[in-house]
């Protein structure tokens, strides 16, 4: 717990360290990648973020945090001195850490509940191994100065660890112990805490701090007497120098015996330690002090640079060099060149070997925070502006002239105001990178997991959302990421065999595209196989099979996103997403967006989110019902359709009871607006406004003078009709415009209904506002808006609309194939022609037909009078000799009976040149059986053969349709026998 | 001693203590919302914040107001504000809602000044009023003035009488 509740100081503390830990994550992932390469200023950066954070969690009596930070120190102090590689493992361990310590900040109050013992053990371990004592105590063993209090006196304890305690001693400082008072010495002097650390900081180097709270009885003493902070100090400069420049009163700083601790520590010979000593100060590394550099490369004296310090010491807050320029020893040029020097020499000192500064270091821009509830109200307010400029215009239309210039001022105003609008829109938006950027930790945590490699690139950081979008968008990513990370890409074996890099690769990368922002996932994993999604989602009856052969593969891939799909064992073997992609693509809808993918099989698939810039405005369509109006917002509209009253009957009609919409093949649900919202069903005059009932009953019930046209056959009560009737009567107004529907096509996921409107308004851009809790139990809306003439309207949400007026989809998909399958039969019916045929038997179970056009005479022979001749069998038919072809010879169909006494010809129609007709051949038959006209389409895919026309069934028989004529031409007789 | 701005629904006086009071005013343009409690009558966009107005007179089970020349909208403060007005006075019986709401009412009377030892506890029922919708009772000369629970009046899920 904090030793003394100052809550601003915590939150200061809350915020700084949350922008340390976030600038530490992708600074540890960069050493991990680039290992020993890693530029000396990034392990600088990072070691410099944990020792701030340890320095004030010190300060503020956070003892878990402390801990752990001061441990990692520890850890990050080897790397930086080359003592320690950088391995994956230490890595873990590092980000793990992290972890830790981000929980420990976001819950500051209970930071010491966080368990950190399991971190602590084994960053312990790693700096076992590595050789390093861990956490010796050593005392302070000061000798009280006269007047000293208690809490400088000796018997006080430090944890210091050796390695920072050499490290101080090796470069010549000297440790100290020194108390500050929070009242006295801190706050008193218009210093917060955290800037009395800064300036322990910018002299030497603080080893660990403490409060000294058994030092007080009870809590409220705490407050009565001062708290005491108790610090271990390194430093190169003099006892005396050491209380001016922190500014503290000399009895309360201590110094230690350094040989004796250099002794603890380092068991160097004091020889050693005292030739390190006598190295001149100049030649030190560190630290660069300002006082320093001023009189060694700019030659101010000495003296003047401690009159300086003791003016620092009266005037608090004041730099030392600040003093000097108003003493008028040095000018603001010299101090900004000192400053430059002392810049350089800490970073040479911090980077040996000179590293250009890498182009990924955060960037510091010129910024603000602000809160957001505080934006939010600037936002509400701006609309409001926006509005009275509305109200404004509207009232001086038309007298622009009456006040001169009035015309430009307005025409000024409006432009102003739109531009202020616009810049407090813009204040919300957030660079897209600030999502992006957890990523790479998540692929590589998963990685190792999973014993994959896999690299993650990022695009399009810099791509600006509003802010609730982005903050909306985090889970949505990192669900599609992990899945990618999880199922998609193989391992490196399973790559390699398939001919890939071993590594695998996501791509995550946001831009603009017409006015929206597009996101893609793409990864080189193996893709979706949609043969088994398909046959998964038919399993899981999200898709029924006779509608699945028309799913393109893009849809069928597509189906991974619908609801009752995402179950993990569905595709994880085969393809890998479908796990909750449900309600991944509710929540991108919720956003207004959109989601699909595209996948190629051992190539990759690509997942691509469309987002619109901001949700607070959304372009919507206003549209009118029963005299109110509502808007639409565009996201769900698909389209406007017109349905003039003549056309009524031809494109809604009832399905189960309920009307439908017939639009391009497909049947729509319909409803009312008005009576979905259970609204009197109302129109309003075009020329007056004024508002009728409209009684018509059903949506296709038209009351109009178009139903006369027709006829009678209304369906409407008599007495209505009557009283219809009169109306008309007394006045024909509302004929034309009366019948005609105006019909919005909405869409909800891959359902569409159509809702009937009154009016149609403009396309407006509209400002969300939530509704309160009284008005939420309406499903039917997404909110309300205030329109530019000030006025509330509603919003509606397409999916609750849907729902409250329970259509059922499934019921009219049913109709929908019904009806496909209708036609379908119907298209057949049109192909077949009416026909004029004879039946007739080959052997007495085969069922035949020839068209009647074509036969010229049928003919009844005796068995006995067939004779043969060279071959081929013929009868007498008029006098001459007629060849006989029987079906059996060539075509596979069974012979005639043999027994038959008597037998049957079919003579084709031979039409000579000169018009005549003849008979050249007769088939023979044993039985004919009907001359009919029949309507049927023949079936020409199973049959083949010559003259083979096709089957069909007549009169419940399978009969097979022949042309005569090619038949006898196949049997060679053609021209004149 | 406590204060309470006062209107009329029909012929009977009702009352609110001033500090659960953001405003009055005659805004009556109100946007009916569908498909809701039969006493939300509507939205009203007031600067650009949008108000829930309830019909009080559906709400205490007397009739559907009209809206006239004298219909006033009395707006409430919302806990928000009123977290405020609790730690100045040191008021923690005040009670009302999360949702800024105005109420719809037949007309506007004077601010009335009550003495604690003037305030009684309400009668079980006034007419067709529920009790849970009073908070307490003071006789004026000529009224009575009937004080309203704010808090449970305006209150989401306590339609059911």
């Amino acid at each position: 717990m904090s030793g003394f509740a100052d809550d601003s100081l915590i939150s200061d503390f809350v915020v700084e360290s949350r922008e340390n830990l976030d600038a530490i994550e992708p600074d540890l992932l960069a050493m991990e990648q680039e290992g020993a390469e890693v530029s000396q200023e990034i392990i600088n950066r990072v070691f410099r973020a944990i020792h701030s954070m340890k320095g004030g969690a010190g300060f503020l009596a956070f003892e878990s945090l402390k801990k752990l930070s001061h441990t990692m120190e520890s850890v990050l102090m080897r790397v930086r001195d080359g003592q320690m590689a950088i391995s994956p493992d230490l890595m873990d361990v590092l980000l793990n850490g992290v972890d830790k310590l981000r929980a420990m900040v976001d819950d500051i109050q209970a930071s010491d509940d966080v368990p950190i013992e399991e971190d602590l053990t084994r960053l312990h371990a790693i700096l076992e191994e590595g050789g390093v004592a861990i956490d010796s105590t050593i005392q302070a063993q000061a000798a009280p100065a006269e007047g000293t209090d208690e809490a400088s006196s000796p018997g006080k304890t430090f944890d210091l660890d050796a390695e920072s305690v050499r490290a101080a001693l090796e470069h010549g400082m000297r440790l100290f112990a020194a108390t500050a008072y929070i009242h006295q010495d801190i706050q008193d002097k218009g210093i917060t805490p955290l800037e009395f650390l800064d300036n322990i900081e910018s002299v030497g180097s603080c080893l660990d701090t403490q409060i000294d709270m058994d030092a007080l009885p009870n809590l409220e003493q705490c407050i009565e007497e001062d708290l005491a902070f108790t610090f271990l100090f390194a430093t190169v400069l003099e006892e005396d120098l050491v209380a001016m420049a922190l500014e503290l009163p000399e009895d309360q700083i201590a110094a230690l015996d350094t040989d004796a601790v250099k002794e603890q520590f380092i068991g160097e010979p004091e020889g050693a330690a005292a030739q390190n000593e006598a190295a001149s100060p100049a030649q030190t590394e560190l630290p660069h002090m300002l006082g320093q550099i001023l009189s060694e490369r700019l030659g101010v004296s000495a003296d003047a640079i401690h009159t300086a310090l003791g003016k620092q010491k009266q005037g608090y807050k004041r730099k030392i060099g600040e003093i000097l320029v108003e003493q008028g020893v040095i000018s603001e040029t010299q101090i900004a060149e000192a400053l430059q020097i002392q810049k350089d020499l800490r970073a040479e000192k911090a980077a040996p070997a000179p590293v250009a500064a890498k182009a990924s270091s955060p960037q510091v821009s010129e910024s603000l925070r602000v809160r957001v509830d505080l934006l939010t109200r600037l936002m509400n307010t701006a609309g409001e502006l926006v509005l009275g400029r509305n109200q404004l215009l509207r009232a001086l239309e038309g007298r622009e002239d009456v006040v001169a210039g009035l015309a430009a001022i307005l025409q000024n105003m409006d432009l102003v105001t739109t531009e202020l609008q616009e810049g407090i829109m813009q204040t919300r938006m957030q660079p897209i990178g600030s999502v992006f950027g957890k990523f790479t930790r998540v692929v590589r945590d998963m990685a190792r997991d999973l014993g994959k490699e896999i690299d993650l690139q990022v695009e399009g950081s810099e791509v600006e959302l509003d802010k609730s979008i982005i903050e909306l968008l985090g889970d949505p990513l990192t669900h599609i990421i992990r899945n990618c990370c999880d199922h998609a890409i193989e391992t490196p074996d399973e790559r390699e065999r398939a001919g890939k890099r071993r590594g695998g690769r996501i791509l995550l990368r946001a831009y603009h595209e017409g006015g929206q922002v597009n996101i893609s996932i793409s990864d080189d994993g193996r893709g979706i196989d949609a043969k088994r999604v398909l046959q998964k989602a038919i399993e899981k009856g999200v898709v029924q099979e006779d509608k699945a052969a028309k799913l393109s593969e893009r849809d069928i891939v597509n189906l991974v996103f619908a609801p009752g799909f995402s179950t993990a064992e569905v595709v994880t073997e085969v393809s890998g997403r479908g796990v909750g992609m449900d309600v991944v693509r509710t929540n991108i809808e919720k956003l207004g967006g959109h989601i699909e993918m595209d996948t190629e099989v051992g190539v990759g698939t690509n997942v691509l989110l469309r987002l619109p810039l901001t949700l607070a405005i959304i372009p919507s369509l206003v549209v009118g019902a029963s005299g109110q109006r509502f808007a639409v917002p565009q996201v769900n509209l698909v389209e406007l359709v017109w349905v003039r009253a003549v056309e009524v009957k031809d494109r809604i009609e009832q399905v189960h009871g309920a009307p439908v919409l017939r639009l391009r093949g497909r049947l729509l649900p319909l409803v009312r607006l008005s009576d979905v919202l259970n609204m009197p069903r109302a129109y309003a005059e075009p020329d007056s406004g004024a508002a009728h009932e409209d009684r018509r009953e059903g949506i296709i019930d038209r009351r109009s003078t178009v139903v006369e046209e027709e006829g009678a056959g209304e369906t409407g009560a008599a007495a209505e009709d009557a009283e219809a009737h009169a109306e008309r009567g007394a006045s024909d107004r509302r004929e034309n415009w009366r019948g005609d529907y105006n019909i919005l096509v909405l869409q909800v996921g891959s359902n569409r209904f159509g809702v009937i409107v009154d009016e149609l308004f403009d396309s407006e851009e509209i400002v969300v506002k939530p509704l309160s809790a009284l008005t939420k139990d309406c499903q039917c809306f997404a909110g309300a808006t205030i329109m530019g003439d000030g006025r509330v309207i509603m919003i509606l949400d397409a999916s609750g609309l849907a729902e409250e007026a329970g259509l059922h989809f499934s019921d009219l998909e049913a109709e929908e194939k019904r009806r496909l399958e209708e036609e379908a039969r119907k298209e057949a019916a049109a192909a077949a022609v009416r026909r004029s045929i004879i039946l007739f038997n080959g052997a007495p179970d085969e069922f035949f037909a020839v068209p009647q056009d074509k036969v010229l005479r049928l003919e009844r022979i005796e068995t006995a009078n067939i004779e043969e001749v060279g071959g081929r069998e013929f009868t007498q038919y008029r006098g001459a000799g007629l060849p006989l072809v029987r079906l059996d010879h060539y075509l596979s169909v069974n012979p005639l009976p043999p027994e038959a006494s008597a037998l049957f010809l079919i003579i084709p129609k031979h039409v000579q040149e000169d018009g005549s007709r003849e008979a050249r051949a007769g088939i023979v038959v044993s039985n004919i059986v009907d001359a009919v006209d029949v309507e049927v389409s023949l079936d020409d895919s199973t049959l083949s053969g010559p003259g083979l026309k096709g089957s069909a069934i007549v009169q419940d028989k399978l009969t097979v349709f022949l042309d005569p004529t090619e038949l006898t031409a196949a049997a060679g007789i053609e021209g004149d026998a | 001693m406590k204060q309470f701005a006062t209107f009329r629904l029909d012929d009977q006086l009702f009352g609110i203590e001033v500090m659960l009071v953001r405003e009055i005013n005659q805004h009556t343009e109100i946007t009916p919302v569908p498909q809701t409690a039969d006493f939300v009558r509507g939205l009203i966009n007031l600067r650009g914040q949008i108000i829930t107005i309830l019909d009080l007179g559906v709400r205490l089970d007397l009739a559907a107001r009209e809206i006239g020349a004298k219909s006033h909208i009395v707006v409430l403060k919302t806990e928000d504000e009123l977290s405020l007005v609790r730690a100045r006075e040191g008021r923690d019986d005040l009670m009302t809602g999360e949702d800024p709401v105005g109420l719809l009412v037949d007309s506007i009377g004077d601010v009335v000044v009550a003495e604690e030892a003037e305030i009684e506890p309400p009668p079980p029922n006034l007419g067709d009023i529920d009790g849970r919708f009073l908070s307490s009772v003071v006789e004026l000369k000529q009224d009575v003035l009937v004080i309203l629970n704010v808090a449970e009046t305006i209150q989401e899920n306590g339609q059911e009488a």
